[in-house]
């Protein structure tokens, strides 16, 4: 309508109301980029694609309307280009550019800030990305089992410290200083860090920090998505726990800290023990005390019973008396042995002398006896006869010998001549050979003498 | 060693002397000596148990300096600064 109401004004500069395509291209150019320098605009991405150039396209809208917008690749400002998404909120600064070519409007973003809920998502995602190295799980520090003095970096006025002092109250003895800080709003963030920088440096024997507060809008819990937040709890030495916000969104400071609970109680009564179930354990290692120290004892003494039974049966007198009971048992069964040996033997000796006298020999003896005298008598009865007549038969030969013996030849006045070399009686005058020795026996006494010749008889 | 002793050094240590006592195995003497640390150290556990409780302070930053003040204190310190 306002154009038709002020056509003179065409009129009288152009006077045409005729345009080529690129005339009104170029006009609606000078009038987009003119009229709006550089702007904010907030919307939601839709949409969202990128390209293989690297820019990144998408349609910034809202209930009613739509805007092209470019993120060039070139723009190395935009923070969060990796981690858009589709449906988050976006406040984006740029201009807005014709192409006169596509006849297209685009609005080139130089800064993008999410904001609201999607900020915080956004604001996690790309900080979880480019400090992944600082999440692994295994540089998580241990927490002490037994704390002694642990600080609590939060608001004094918040109900996140009244919460964990609740607990912590008769719980544990333990020192807990309070770090006052603001746990939302501008620089909040800040405050945390440098209060964790503080307690490293000057409370050296704290041995846990607790980040705390309670649950809050997202918008409050924006110091907790903060680069700040990464590298203040990475640099602490001291163990951090982060206990913010809510039960179901972990924030940045949750997923770097050491340890996370979802409240402050929670924290409370992880972090301190109780001293109640801490009592009764202490009650379990006393009956477990007394109970192994007296298996060790019962042990031992099993021991020595055994080696006692063991020792008793090498007790050398013990041995002693089993070898004297043996002995002993030995002796008796030996006596007992030769004294049947010796009765048996006596029994049969006795049944021997009975055998004996009843077989007694003297009566066969004396019957022997009176043959032996009778035969003595016969012997030497004939034994006398026959002496008598051999010494008649003596007496006869004797005369008769003494009628033939040579001697008495002799004395009649011959001689015996035997061959003094073999003593044989030479009978005949060939026995001899001239030279041989003679013998001549004589009536008295004998003559040796020697062949001078020999004559032979007829 | 009494003097230093801390409530986690006994609890460890009581600790210890069970696994010796169940899984190890001491001499006789050693094991009269392990049995009466532990009954002691069970009692000093139980002692400071007993009174255990949390002492809460605030530190308030003065500059580079720290004060450590009570919680009421601290409170209505802070609360007079618009903290």
């Amino acid at each position: 309508m306002t154009l038709w109401k002020t056509p003179n004004l065409f009129f009288t500069e152009q006077e045409t109301l005729y345009f080529k395509v690129k005339e009104i291209a170029r006009n609606l150019k000078d009038l987009i980029e003119k009229n709006f320098p550089v702007l904010w605009v907030e919307g939601e991405i839709a949409n969202l694609r990128y390209s293989h150039s690297g820019h990144v396209y998408f349609n910034l809208i809202d209930e009613e309307a739509s805007l092209k917008a470019i993120i060039f690749s070139s723009q190395k400002d935009v923070l969060y280009t990796d981690a858009l998404k589709n449906g988050i909120q976006v406040l984006c600064l740029g201009r807005l550019n014709f192409y006169p070519k596509s006849g297209e409007c685009f609005f080139i973003i130089r800064r993008l800030e999410p904001v609201g809920r999607g900020l915080l998502i956004l604001k996690k995602e790309a900080l979880i990305k480019k400090y992944s190295a600082l999440f692994d799980p295994n540089r998580k520090k241990e927490l002490p089992r037994f704390p002694r003095k642990i600080a609590l970096i939060t608001s004094l006025f918040g109900a996140a410290l009244r919460d964990f002092l609740k607990i912590s109250a008769e719980r544990w003895e333990v020192k807990i200083l309070v770090y006052p800080v603001r746990v939302q709003g501008e620089g909040a963030e800040l405050e945390i860090v440098q209060a964790i920088k503080d307690i490293n440096e000057y409370f050296r024997d704290v041995e846990v920090i607790v980040i705390t507060r309670g649950g809050g809008a997202f918008e409050d819990l924006a110091p907790f998505y903060t680069e700040e937040i990464i590298l203040g709890i990475k640099n602490s030495r001291i163990p951090v726990v982060s206990a913010v916000g809510h039960e179901i969104d972990y924030t940045i400071c949750d997923l770097i800290a050491d340890k996370r609970y979802p409240t402050p109680s929670a924290a409370a009564q992880e972090i301190l023990p109780d001293k109640h179930k801490i009592l009764a354990e202490l009650n379990i290692y006393r009956k477990k005390l007394l109970q192994s120290f007296e298996q060790k004892l019962s042990k031992r003494e099993k021991k020595l019973m055994n080696l006692k039974l063991q020792l008793e049966e090498k007790n050398p007198f013990k041995l002693l008396h089993q070898i004297e009971t043996r002995l002993k048992n030995f002796i008796h069964r030996f006596s007992l042995g030769f004294e049947r040996f010796f009765s048996q033997k006596e029994k049969e000796l006795l049944f021997f002398k009975e055998n004996l006298k009843k077989h007694h020999p003297l009566q066969k003896i004396r019957l022997k006896e009176e043959k032996l005298q009778e035969l003595e008598l016969r012997l030497s009865k004939s034994f006398a006869g026959f002496l008598e007549k051999k010494q008649r038969e003596l007496q006869a030969g004797l005369k008769l010998l003494e009628s033939l013996s040579p001697l008495k030849v002799l004395k009649r006045g011959y001689s015996m001549v035997v061959k003094l070399e073999d003593q044989k009686i030479v009978k005949r005058a060939s026995q001899v050979k001239e030279g041989d020795l003679l013998e001549i026996y004589l009536s008295e006494g004998k003559i040796i003498a020697e062949v001078k010749k020999t004559i032979a008889g007829d | 060693m009494e003097k230093e002793l801390t409530f986690e050094k006994a609890f460890k240590r009581l600790e210890e002397i069970l696994k010796l006592l169940e899984e190890g195995d001491p001499e006789l003497e050693e094991a009269i000596a392990l049995y009466e640390e532990g009954v002691r150290l069970i009692q000093f556990c139980e002692e400071k148990l007993k009174k255990a409780r949390a002492r809460v302070e605030v530190i308030l930053k003065e500059g580079d300096r720290f004060r450590l003040e009570t919680l009421e204190k601290a409170e209505e310190i802070l609360k007079n600064a618009g903290k």
